[in-house]
């Protein structure tokens, strides 16, 4: 086998660029908007759409799905609470309170994401007649 | 004397198989770390299979991540399966084609990197697939693209490190005059 270096000047510029790539990507994300819905679906079918910045006090709700995921919701954030998956993963993710977070649960396929809805979102790009 | 290789390449790739599976085992036992995107994993076992590609070949390698995802598979799942085999074959295609190249310029380092970054897009892949939601690649991508390149980094050092015990067992199974 070729002798390899450790550390070339090409592997600098591969990190620059992962982390250009990286940093771009997250820009997005920054934005969070002022009225957050929450969708959580299971199997690419939404089971229940919450508008979190109108949602008081905190409510939990137990997702039919199998393993069955238990979220909560509280003061504009939400949160994957239970998991009777083995990773636990959707768990982990904590509290999703931003603008394009989500919480994943791929055994039960159960996807918890918010969105940051204006009005300008809503509307169409661009209308042609 | 063609039977004979094909047994030591045999022993070689079961061996390799059995290193990858431990190592990604071992890694399982790590706590989630913090200020890391959930699931994501130091990638250890991605050491055999690059080294796999640059020393021995396509076969011997695919061979490898087909063990390591039926392993994935038996212990976590059948979407273990499927992510593991997603990223893990397009992890090794393209470390086959950095590391067969006689062009190749980029070090240990880059070729980490790029390998895990592949690992994690077949993965994110399977998962957008499965759940139904490409938005994942736009939240979940960029963390995981920023734990590829930390994690390409120690993969990437480690091979070059261990490198000399690897040629070594290697030499040990496969007798060449």
């Amino acid at each position: 086998m070729k002798k390899i270096k450790l550390f070339s000047r090409y592997d600098l510029l591969v990190l620059i660029v992962i982390s250009a790539l990286a940093i771009i990507l997250l820009i997005p994300n920054l934005f969070t908007s002022d009225t957050l819905t929450a969708t959580i679906s299971v199997d690419g079918e939404i089971v229940e759409s919450v508008d979190l910045s109108k949602a008081a006090g905190f409510r939990e709700i137990k997702i039919q799905s199998d393993p069955a995921v238990k979220v909560r919701i509280e003061n504009g954030r939400i949160c994957v609470i239970e998991a009777e998956c083995e990773d636990k993963l959707c768990v982990n993710c904590g509290w999703l309170e931003t603008d394009g977070a989500m919480a994943v649960c791929l055994p039960a396929k159960v996807v918890v994401s918010v969105d940051g809805k204006n009005a300008d979102t809503e509307s169409p790009d661009v209308i042609t007649y | 004397m063609k039977t004979k290789t094909f047994t030591q390449n045999l022993a070689l790739v079961g061996i390799l198989s059995a290193q990858a599976i431990a190592l990604s085992y071992l890694e399982s036992l790590i706590p989630a770390i913090p200020g890391f995107p959930p699931g994501a994993k130091p990638g250890l076992s991605n050491i055999v299979t690059m080294f796999s590609a640059g020393a021995l070949g396509i076969w011997q390698t695919i061979y490898i991540t087909f063990a390591k995802a039926i392993f994935a598979g038996v212990t976590r799942g059948l979407t273990a399966f499927l992510t593991s085999l997603a990223g893990g074959l397009l992890s090794t295609v393209v470390a086959l084609i950095l590391l067969q190249n006689k062009n190749n310029k980029l070090g240990y380092v880059g070729i980490g990197i790029i390998c895990a970054v592949c690992h994690n897009i077949g993965q994110l892949c399977v998962a957008c697939f499965i759940s139904g939601t490409p938005e994942l690649f736009t939240s979940y991508g960029p963390f995981l693209l920023l734990a590829a390149g930390v994690t390409g980094f120690l993969t990437g050092t480690i091979l070059k490190y261990v490198m000399p015990a690897l040629e070594k067992q290697m030499k040990f199974i496969i007798k060449s005059k």
